[in-house]
């Protein structure tokens, strides 16, 4: 399908230029076809493409697309280490394949979000403005994807969120559809992720021997969609009874008290969903060997080091997760593990590398289909569009602008056979060691675990 | 549901750990009327040090808090030799290079260490039962050396020579010179005493919780809160401000509300500023310039 | 100031004013990304300026300048944010709420000296971000607020601008351009205010307050006026800050430690007590992170890039200037330029040392010579 080609590869303007030309009293230059900063309309000189229209194999040829990735780094350091890694496999696959993308090599910037948002928004303003980049990857915390957003917005960079599960992110694309449109989550969504997190409370009760469960939520904003609608659904569903529900400081440094009342109330799980507390609280409960279970959404215990990071000494901790070394959501998966694994020579737990990942391919599949790298072209091809190529679920849609949650991934299971199917998101426990390796086992749903459930009871409980 | 024998097992064992933690924070400022800012970071280099000894490399955690005691104890006396002594009599200095120091000191354990957290082994591992509740020997631990420190300090100061050189420079730095006290010589002892009481609390810390590049900003403010409280310079008043601070603590945990950990010992700053700023057992809150 | 004004001043002002240019024709040859990072520098000048006028000058250091700056910069984005209040409203109120806590601080800081003065302010960031934390619904915790601020300058995107324009390039050079007039601005008040009669008294209050109280000046009232000047300058710059493209109400950006840190480091780097020193050091700061940042350089041994070793290598830098060069790098440096002793006459502001008058001494003069039986030769002893 012929193309405009104007000075760059979409007729863009060098956003340089436009700063020069401000200076020089300029008045308001109207380049057609333009992407420019300020342009409220859309743009596009790319032509619209359907599936089944044929996009010529070599029409990128030569060219370099270039995605822009955002990770949290330093801090969090594995999640984000290995987000990046995720991204940059990804990326080398595409760039060792025959044809590349239509032709074109991938290039991953790499820059951090230092958990802060106004880094964050400063190094999106650096990845689109000055590098210009085709394609955004990465967020972590909701607070910094949303300054994130504007920059975002302003430059209409496609963007894909891909490390953080805040609803109010998808919130905020919601109130403002037209100006937000360009985000889409590779992730799942805290409130899917409570979803799951019921559902294998309820299935896994009955096994354990649940019936008095503790439930203890760290007081992030990003947890909102977890603490209380949990606690009601674990009473409305009658899997057990809750009689402690807190949320919990950021800055505990001492879980003794809280576990000292889990304990008296004759808890036998504590459901903690814990961000920077997490550590301490599961060392404390190991080395405490306390009479009962502990796990939930605990974001540390997703990462590949936290069996050493914790000191070895918490099996029987579970944690819902986005993926796992061995879990079997789809086919893809184990495929990228064994890849990770020959790359890094480590296979990763981190959901954020599987997300990244994802996320890459998603974004180059839509490139390939559409013929096209402009959002305009790719956001409606997005929306309607059945993938089969994620690592996450076998089949991935997207919710449109009409839904609760626009641009998140379509994903409803609302009990447990649903649940079982489709596999995601699994769930892993970190099941002590053998031969002086950590040992981190998909125990739930079934087609993740490999057709049946695998959790264990914690050490001393036995 | 509020169980006593918890709340008072768990108030004792967080009060003893902060007793450690601001004792050497309580020994420069009585010998000096310095207010060392590097006093977290000192903390943290015990952490770190025993990180390095007990996990890095395996040996035994013991090993690991004898080694963060040594070094830290070199560290503080280098600090005091070669960057307070010079500028002692100019306060400006010295808070502001201590302040620099334990920046600098931390800063580089996130930079060329890590920035996660690090947890090192248990020093006493396994738990006992006490009064029908089971009690973590490292609680245990915390505690009993807690004591024994406190108690190995009292006689350090009532019985040796050393110890009355240091509470005579406490009260009159002319008066100390006077009778011939050697205050250079006893000043680095002190500096280095209380900086291996905290790298001793260090490695506490970091073992009952876990550690981290930053973990010496919170210990440093609870520390003067509970210097204030106690009474500046009053070892005494140090001690029972931390039990008074830990139980505080603790009981609004457990009771009221757990969201509430961070604020309580700032609150009682407030206060203790605002209704007695001398503390408990001060002698007075005007530190001259 | 008398005629052939710029041929007398020292050297030292000239080279204040290169740079001073030298920093306004900056959007000529920065990219849009790297101005805004520019912008954040004239403020992080800003912020060093406002507490130097306080602790620089007192002697009384305020280790918790991060309280004022949040006070005016949360004061501003709850008004405008939450309850719609132009900037040109809200941006006042909040200097007017940070002088009121500069008073809060100022009040008890004659009671409270030294060394425990210094602690408590140290705190005080730390209570503020708790409040923020716990009373999250007000001040919107870690999470921020839902919409940014209104923008200095604009293209009048979903939140409006108080200065709108066509392209956002524009905008930020706006932005620029209001940030450098106001902290010009600043600078000359601040400077004009600590070479008046009043600045003097602090500068010998900070030398010797017995003397001061000797002749007959109580110094109780111009300690809390120089704090309360520092806080409401802070706060103005606090609030400014905010609805610039540069900052953020968040307790990242208002409340880190590392803000009151790095402020009294380059404070003291550049000189404290000379409002110019905390400029030139904060600039230097900022400009050494900045060209670190772009050529973002891996070194060898260590995983680190050259930008996340900068702080150490400050940190060093700052030890090392208390240690040999207490009054700071750019009053050390001119020194050593400036071998040419001044007529004392003339320039009634220099050190004892250079041949002038102490503050002490100036203040004593003052003071003797509004006396009834002034006319009497003084004896002006050092």
């Amino acid at each position: 399908m012929p193309r405009d080609s104007g000075d760059t590869r979409d007729g863009t303007v060098d956003r340089r230029d436009l700063l020069r030309s401000a200076i020089a009293g300029a008045t308001t230059v109207g380049i057609a076809g333009c992407r420019s900063l300020d342009a409220a309309g859309p743009a596009g000189t790319g032509n619209e493409t359907g599936p089944g229209t044929e996009v010529p194999n070599d029409l990128f040829k030569g060219e370099t697309l270039k995605i822009g990735g955002m990770w949290p780094l330093p801090d969090d350091y594995t999640i984000g280490r290995d987000a990046q890694r995720g991204a940059a496999l990804a990326v080398k696959e595409h760039n060792q394949s025959s044809n590349g993308v239509l032709g074109a090599d991938l290039k991953l910037l790499n820059r951090s979000t230092d958990i802060s948002p106004a880094a964050s928004r400063q190094n999106t303003r650096e990845l689109c403005l000055d590098e210009e980049v085709d394609v955004l990857n990465g967020g972590f915390l909701g607070q910094s994807y949303k300054l994130m957003m504007e920059p975002i917005a302003s430059t209409q960079t496609l963007s894909y969120f891909s490390c953080g599960a805040s609803v109010p992110v998808v919130e905020k694309i919601a109130s403002n559809y037209e100006r937000h449109k360009y985000n889409f989550r590779s992730i799942g969504n805290m409130a899917q992720a409570r979803d799951a997190e019921l559902n294998f409370l309820e299935t896994a009760a009955d096994r354990m021997g649940w019936d008095r469960i503790a439930v203890f939520t760290e007081n992030l904003e990003v947890y909102d969609a977890v603490a209380d609608p949990l606690v009601q659904g674990i009473r409305d569903r009658g899997i057990a009874e809750v009689p402690i529900a807190k949320r919990t400081s950021q800055s505990i440094i001492d879980w003794k008290p809280l576990f000292d009342q889990a304990e008296e109330a004759n808890c036998d799980l504590v459901c903690a969903n814990l961000v920077l507390t997490g550590m301490t609280a599961a060392r404390q409960w190991g080395t405490s060997e306390r009479p009962f279970d502990f796990g939930g959404i605990h974001l540390l215990a997703m990462a590949p080091d936290f069996w050493e990071a914790v000191g070895r000494v918490s099996p029987g901790l579970w944690t819902l997760n986005m993926g796992a070394f061995d879990s079997q959501q789809t086919p893809q998966m184990s495929t990228m593990q064994d890849r990770f694994k020959q790359e890094y020579g480590y296979k990763t737990s981190a959901y954020s590398c599987f997300c990244a990942y994802d996320a890459v391919n998603n974004w180059v599949e839509a490139v390939k289909a559409t013929g096209s790298t402009d959002p305009e072209d790719l956001i409606p091809y997005l929306k309607q569009r059945t993938w089969n190529g994620s690592i996450l679920k076998p089949t991935l849609e997207y919710y449109d602008e009409d839904a609760q949650y626009p641009h998140d991934i379509k994903w409803s299971a609302p009990d447990i056979e649903t649940w079982n199917e489709l596999g995601f998101p699994p769930v892993i426990q970190w099941q002590g060691e053998k031969n002086g390796e950590a040992r981190m086992e998909t125990i739930a749903p079934k087609r993740a675990a490999g057709g049946e459930y695998k959790i264990k009871k914690t050490p001393w409980l036995r | 549901m509020v169980n006593i024998t918890n709340i008072l097992i768990s108030g004792i064992a967080i009060s003893s750990l902060y007793a450690l933690v601001a004792i050497g924070f309580t020994l420069i400022f009585g010998v000096g009327g310095v207010f060392n800012l590097a006093h977290g970071a000192l903390l943290a280099l015990g952490g770190f040090t025993s990180y390095f000894i007990s996990f890095r490399y395996g040996l035994s955690p013991i090993l690991g808090l004898v080694g963060a005691v040594v070094v830290t104890g070199l560290v503080g006396g280098v600090l005091y030799l070669q960057v307070i002594e010079p500028v002692e009599d100019n306060t400006v200095a010295v808070l502001i290079l201590t302040l620099l120091a334990g920046f600098l000191i931390q800063f580089g354990f996130g930079i060329f260490v890590t920035k996660q957290t690090i947890s090192i082994p248990q020093i006493a591992p396994g738990s006992v039962s006490i009064a029908g509740t089971g009690v973590q020997n490292n609680t245990i631990f915390v505690f009993v050396s807690s004591v024994v420190l406190m108690a190995g300090l009292f006689v350090l100061v009532e019985r040796t020579d050393i110890g009355k050189a240091i509470i005579a420079m406490s009260m009159s730095e002319k008066g100390a010179s006077l009778v011939g006290i050697d205050q250079r010589r006893m000043k680095l002892y002190t500096w280095m005493l209380a900086a291996m009481f905290a790298g001793f609390a260090g490695v506490l810390l970091t073992s009952y919780q876990t550690g981290q590049w930053n973990m010496g900003l919170q210990p440093l403010l609870l520390s003067f809160t509970i210097v204030v409280l106690g009474g500046l310079g009053s070892i005494k008043g140090s001690i029972i401000a931390a039990y008074l601070i830990g139980f505080v603590e603790t009981i609004t945990t457990s009771v009221v509300s757990s969201q509430l950990t961070g604020v309580v010992p700032l609150s009682l700053l407030i206060v203790i500023l605002l209704v007695r700023p001398q503390g408990l057992f001060g002698r007075g809150v005007d530190t001259d310039v | 100031m008398s005629d052939g004004f710029l041929r007398g001043l020292p050297r030292r002002y000239y080279l204040g004013l290169v740079f001073l240019v030298a920093l306004g024709l900056s959007p000529v040859v920065t990219t849009q990304t790297q101005l805004i990072t520019i912008i954040g520098i004239l403020y992080l000048m800003m912020f060093a300026m406002t507490w130097d006028v306080a602790s620089g000058y007192t002697g009384q250091l305020n280790l918790g300048h991060a309280a004022f700056i949040a006070v005016g910069g949360y004061t501003t984005a709850i008004l405008n944010i939450t309850h719609g209040v132009s900037p040109l409203v809200s941006i006042p109120v909040a200097m007017v709420l940070s002088g009121l806590a500069g008073l809060a601080i100022g009040i008890p800081a004659l009671r409270i000296r030294g060394a425990y003065l210094a602690l408590v302010t140290l705190v005080i960031p730390t209570i503020f971000f708790q409040i923020v934390i716990l009373f999250d619904g007000v001040f919107k915790g870690s999470f921020g607020f839902k919409s940014p601020p209104t923008s200095l300058a604009g293209t009048g995107g979903s939140t409006g601008a108080l200065v709108t324009v066509n392209r956002s390039a524009m905008a930020t050079i706006i932005d620029f351009y209001i940030s450098y007039a106001v902290l010009l601005v600043l600078f000359l008040a601040l400077f004009a205010y600590t070479r008046s009669d009043s600045g003097r008294i602090l500068s010998a209050i900070r030398e010797d307050e017995d003397a001061v109280v000797a002749a007959g000046i109580a110094p109780a009232k111009h300690k809390v006026f120089a704090f309360v000047l520092s806080a409401m300058t802070a706060g103005l710059a606090g609030a400014l800050f905010v609805h610039s493209t540069a900052g953020f109400p968040h307790p990242d950006q208002l409340l880190a430690d590392t803000l009151s840190l790095n402020i009294v480091i380059v404070s003291v780097l550049g000189g404290l007590g000379t409002i110019i020193g905390p400029m030139v050091g904060a600039l230097l700061f900022g400009g050494l992170q900045f060209v670190a940042g772009e050529f973002d350089v891996a070194l060898p041994m260590l995983e680190q890039t050259l930008s996340d070793v900068i702080p150490v290598v400050l940190f060093v830098l700052g030890m090392v200037v208390v240690y040999y060069r207490p009054e700071g790098l750019v009053p050390a440096l001119l020194q050593r330029s400036e071998p040419e002793l001044e007529d004392p006459a003339r320039r009634p502001s220099e050190t004892a040392a250079d041949g002038g008058t102490t503050p002490v001494e100036q203040v004593a003069e003052k003071q003797a010579e509004s006396l009834p039986n002034s006319g009497q030769s003084q004896d002006n002893e050092y």
